[in-house]
This record gives structure tokens, C-alpha cells and sequence, in this order.
């Protein structure tokens, strides 16, 4: 015999609920994106080389001009990060020294073949954060 | 001469002394709650519209963002799991099947779904051109693709469900539904009476007819099943989709989810309530199809050597576009490849003189013996990156919380998951399950339908299996190779 808890209760659904559920989604992660405001700055990353090219699994240099209105910038601080295109595969890490005025290089090692993202994290001297991308596509086997 | 054997008549499965889910003290008294599903569905329902709004608007780079971590590395994965080792609870909680109640309560369906198309062709092409979109637009590198992947579904049972009446969506034309379905033939649950002699007594079929007000036959208090499938004569988990209205509608308390063998709804062929005969679907043949090789096909996307394929395809093509070559490589993986394998296994077996079937029927029959293969494909590629890239999603909900400027803590881009010399011998082990269970079904059809001579119909059908495995197992020992743009190298 079925028990009255499974037939008695309340008679509106709890899918009443759901607009009100879908609001308040909508307006928290439309918060997200309004407040992902990115300070705009003049400085610019150039001259992006991935060297050997095309890049094979192994250690791959990396290397950049960091110019502020044509200026170079030296003195910022920069990390290397590298990731897989595909989630779930583990990201490397890596820094990067000055090497010349407003020139950076840092090496990373990629450890998989496919495509490779990566990602230059940059503190400039006065604080401002700056992050950068590059893409390598089909790296190979080594 | 040998002689072809009879084909028995058709079985149903007796009812017999099971465990019953839903006599478990605290999960059954919650499944057996008629608001169980809406309570199921709604953090399924949140979580989709994080997905969508961090796919659309979040990082552009697929592991930082939630929608392709979530999508591609933890709902296969535990969708797979939980059908290896439950049944098939994810299209219980489904989200969409929640917002389609909440529209058809402003727009009710009016019409019935084409009877054209009520089999499962148009479901196995969706379930095949979704395989298609993922390799040609990389869907695992694109939250937004992902993202709007997600809105075409909420929009497409939208516009199926809201058009047309019952589960139409769901039984038709849903391709990750059909995935589920075919997979949980596998599982070691169903939906199922506990006692038929119940049933044979019951005059209201309220399983099927839904509950309705005394007096009033047009008011349903209590929907029956949308998918057809009337509970006395239901086999298996086919079209099944866990949605419990049987449950709540039985007015005997005599629907529960109950352990069975798991594949044994695979073996035998009795007539079944809302699907027919399995041996009379060649839609359904299709499907295991899509289901079996798909699995290949999508394992092989993912390893060094379709590079080197795609390269020769393309020069031998004269193209540059990737399109046409991902097209060649499907058409072969999905048509060629099982034609010559099924084909040919049919073919052998009727020269052996195994079985008295015509060659597409027998086809179509022993066809069903590659799911548990397809199934342990399924199981070791989405595993591999369940469990590769299991705690990934903490650093990402980290990172997506403190965007909102919730501090979960900094992030920790180096919390993956289990290691890949760990995961490479759980994939072998389902390859291996899958192999053997393959080996079972075939063998135990070939006992049904033909118990004087079985290894006529067993053997060539094991060889089937073979070469589907040892392709499965060459796959996963391949180098990964997770590239999108196929022809670069060329």
C-alpha cells in the first residue's frame, strides 16, 4: 500500500520556483561579466616568439617585447603559464627574466602534443597586471 | 548438411525476489516523494545556467572556464559511472525535461509526434551529427560552443515538447537520451512491477493512463508514462528514462526499481511495450551502431594517428578543408566499418547455417551483442578524463567565484586528478568488461535461438567483437594528440 507521504502534501509544484530560480542565476553571473572590467593600459606585449617552431613536446622558449607607447618596459614581472586546449590536463608553470631592456624570456616545457595555449601573466612595475596569450597549434611529438 | 535451426518464441521476463531501491529506508522514501525528480532536477537546472552564463560570458579558455569542465570532463564521466553502476538517474534529474514542465503549463502540445518518424532513425543521425559537430568545431575548446550547445537543448525541447504531446523529445529525438538508453541496458537497475499477478488483476492501468480525478476522467492528478511504455509488458531500460510516474501513478504500490542481470535485456527477444521486437528495429541497429562505433570514432579523434589519416585523405581528396575528410572518416567508421563487420558475421552465419534469419535480420539480431564493447569504450574514454581531470574543477570554481568576487581561496592550477598510470589499467578493465560482456550476449543469443549448434552463430559474432576490441585497445594505447585544427600540418 503507498504511504499518504507520497500522495498528500501540497498540490502546487516546486516548478513555481523556477523563474525565480532562473533570476537569481541570470542576475549573479550577470554581475560576473559586468564587474570583469579590465583596466585598460597602454602597454602592449610584441614581438611574441615561440621557438623551436614549429614546437615539438619538450622545452620551447619563449619569448617577447614588453613597450609602453613605444617605450620598452623593464622591471615587470612575468610568469609563463601553458595549457592544453582540451580542460582537464595539467597546466606548467614557468618564469621569465629580462633579458634586454623591455625583452622577456622565459622556457616552458610542454609535455603532451596537441595545442597548447599560453599564457603570460605580467606585473608591471607600478602594480598593473597584464595578461597575454599566445597560441601554438599542433605541437608535435619530439 | 547442417540444419538451420528454429527461432523460439518470444520470452517476457518473470518477475521474481529482487532487490527493490525504493525499499531502501531513506532513498526510496525520497524517490517514492512525487516532487523527488523536481528536487533531482533543480541543482541540475543551476548548475546548467552557471555553465551557460560562465560559457558565454567566463574565460575563453576551455579549462578555466566551468561550461567545458564541467561538460566534457565531469557530466560524461559521471553520467557513464552512474549508469555502469545505478541506472539511469541522469535523465531523472534531467534539467531540460524541468523547464518543459514549467512551459507546457502556459503552452500545452497539440499535436502527436509524426508517426514517420516514431523510431529511432532521426535520434541515432542526431546522436551521429553531434559527434560530427564536436570533432569539426572542437567543441571541448570552446566555452562558448559549449555554452550554446546547452541553449540548443533547452530550446529543442522547447520547441519539440511545446509542439508536440508526451515525452516526444525525449523518446525521439533527444541524441544524449538515446546514449543513456543504450547504456543502461547495461545497468543493474530498472524500472519494473515487483509482482505480475498484480498487474493481471488491475483494471485502471494507471502506469500508463496516468491517475486521474474520480468523476472526472480528463483531470490527470498524476501523469503515466510519456514514453509508452505500459509496465506489465515493459522489458528492460530501453526508452526508460528513471522519470518514476509509473511509480507515483500505480495506485498498487507494484512499480519499483529493481536489480536484474545486467545486458539481459540485450539477449533475449520477447515483444516489448512502446519498442516492439529488438530484432524487428532496424532503427534500433542504428543506433547500437552510432553507439559502438561512435565510441571508436570519438576515442580516435583524440590520438596521434587521425593526423596522419587526415593528412592522406585530405591530399588524396584534393582538399584543404576539414569538412569533407572528417566526413570520409565518419562515413567510414559509422557505414562502412559496421556493414563489412555485421554484415559479415550475418553472412557467416547464415552459410554455417547457425541460424534459419535472412541476412539483415540476422543482422539485426545479434547486432545488440557489440553494446556492452560500445559501452566499455564509452566507460574508458569518458573515465579517462573524469578521473585525469577530476579535481579541476576547484581551481575553476575558485577562479569563477572570486570574479565574483567571492574568495574561495587562490586558485590551484595544479589540482588535476589521478594520475595517468593509474587511470590506463581501469580503462583497460572496462574494455575488458565490455569484451566479455559482449562474449556473454552473443553466446547466450546464440544458446536462445539456436541450442543445437550455437557456436554456427557465436563464433563469427565473438570474431566481431575481437576485432572491435583489440581496435578499442589499440586506441587507448595511442599517444594523446589534443589538437583542433586537424589539417595545419598538412
Amino acid at each position: 500500500m503507498k504511504s499518504n507521504f507520497r500522495r498528500g502534501g501540497r498540490r502546487r509544484p516546486l516548478t513555481k520556483a523556477l523563474p525565480t530560480l532562473l533570476m537569481f542565476s541570470g542576475i549573479v553571473l550577470l554581475t560576473v561579466a559586468c564587474s570583469r572590467s579590465a583596466a585598460k593600459s597602454s602597454t602592449s606585449v610584441t614581438d611574441r616568439e615561440v621557438s623551436p617552431h614549429p614546437a615539438r613536446v619538450g622545452p620551447v622558449t619563449v619569448s617577447f617585447h614588453l613597450n609602453d607607447a613605444a617605450k620598452p618596459v623593464s622591471g615587470a614581472q612575468v610568469s609563463l603559464e601553458g595549457d592544453m586546449t582540451h580542460p582537464g590536463m595539467a597546466p606548467v608553470f614557468a618564469g621569465a627574466h629580462e633579458v634586454a631592456p623591455g625583452q622577456y624570456r622565459g622556457s616552458l616545457t610542454l609535455n603532451m602534443p596537441g595545442d597548447w595555449v599560453l599564457l603570460l601573466h605580467i606585473t608591471l612595475p607600478d602594480g598593473r597586471k597584464l595578461e597575454d596569450q599566445i597560441d601554438v597549434r599542433g605541437v608535435q611529438s619530439s | 548438411m547442417p540444419q538451420a535451426c528454429t527461432i523460439p518464441e518470444p520470452e517476457v521476463l518473470e518477475s521474481s525476489h529482487r532487490f527493490d531501491l525504493l525499499r531502501v529506508r531513506v532513498v526510496g522514501r525520497f524517490l517514492g516523494w512525487r516532487h523527488a525528480r523536481t528536487v533531482l532536477q533543480i541543482p541540475f537546472l543551476i548548475v546548467s545556467a552557471v555553465m551557460i552564463l560562465h560559457g558565454l560570458l567566463g574565460p575563453s579558455l576551455a579549462p578555466k572556464n566551468l561550461a567545458t569542465v564541467l561538460t566534457w570532463l565531469h557530466f560524461r564521466g559521471l553520467l557513464a559511472l552512474t549508469i555502469l553502476a545505478a541506472g539511469n538517474f541522469f535523465c531523472l534529474a534531467c534539467p531540460f525535461m524541468l523547464v518543459r514542465n514549467a512551459a507546457r503549463k502556459l503552452f500545452r502540445p497539440r499535436w502527436n509526434w509524426p508517426r514517420a518518424l516514431r523510431n529511432k532513425w532521426l535520434s541515432a543521425g542526431l546522436f551521429a551529427l553531434i559527434l560530427f559537430v564536436y570533432e569539426l568545431y572542437d567543441l571541448w575548446a570552446s566555452p562558448w560552443l559549449t555554452a550554446w550547445l546547452i541553449i540548443a537543448y533547452f530550446g529543442g525541447v522547447l520547441i519539440v515538447d511545446g509542439l508536440f504531446k508526451h515525452a516526444s523529445f525525449c523518446k525521439f529525438v533527444c541524441p544524449l537520451g538515446q546514449f543513456n538508453f543504450a547504456a543502461s541496458t547495461l545497468s543493474p537497475l530498472e524500472v519494473a512491477v515487483r509482482d505480475q499477478q498484480i498487474c493481471t488483476t488491475c483494471d485502471t492501468k494507471d502506469c500508463i493512463r496516468g491517475r486521474r480525478r474520480s468523476g472526472s476522467d480528463l483531470v490527470i492528478l498524476q501523469r503515466g508514462c510519456e514514453l509508452a511504455l505500459f509496465q506489465p509488458r515493459k522489458v528492460g531500460n530501453m526508452d526508460c528514462t528513471f522519470c518514476l510516474d509509473c511509480v507515483h501513478a500505480c495506485p498498487h504500490d507494484n512499480v519499483g526499481i529493481l536489480s536484474r542481470m545486467p545486458a539481459s535485456e540485450l539477449i533475449i527477444d520477447p515483444m516489448r511495450s512502446g519498442i516492439g521486437f529488438f530484432s524487428r528495429r532496424k532503427d534500433l541497429t542504428a543506433l547500437v551502431i552510432v553507439f559502438t562505433f561512435g565510441a571508436l570514432l570519438n576515442a580516435f579523434g583524440m590520438v596521434s594517428p587521425v593526423y596522419v589519416v587526415e593528412r592522406w585523405l585530405a591530399k588524396l581528396l584534393h582538399v584543404t578543408q576539414e569538412a569533407p575528410v572528417l566526413a570520409a572518416i565518419f562515413g567510414f567508421f559509422l557505414i562502412v566499418e559496421p556493414l563489412v563487420l555485421l554484415g559479415g558475421a550475418a553472412w557467416i552465419t547464415q552459410k554455417l547455417k547457425g541460424t534459419p534469419r535472412a541476412l539483415i535480420p540476422s543482422m539485426v539480431r545479434y547486432s545488440y551483442s557489440i553494446v556492452p564493447l560500445g559501452f566499455g569504450m564509452w566507460l574508458a574514454h569518458y573515465g579517462f578524463h573524469f578521473l585525469t581531470g577530476l579535481f579541476t574543477i576547484v581551481p575553476v570554481t575558485q577562479s569563477a567565484a572570486a570574479s565574483l568576487g567571492l574568495w574561495f581561496g587562490h586558485p590551484h592550477w595544479l589540482w588535476v586528478g589521478v594520475p595517468m598510470r593509474f587511470v590506463q589499467p581501469i580503462q583497460l578493465g572496462f574494455l575488458i568488461l565490455g569484451f566479455f560482456g559482449s562474449l556473454l550476449v552473443a553466446r547466450r543469443m546464440a544458446d536462445e535461438d539456436c541450442p543445437e549448434h550455437p557456436m554456427r552463430v557465436f563464433l563469427p559474432w565473438a570474431a566481431v567483437s575481437l576485432v572491435i576490441w583489440l581496435a578499442a585497445v589499440w586506441l587507448i594505447f595511442q599517444p594523446m594528440e589534443m589538437r583542433a585544427t586537424m589539417l595545419m600540418s598538412s
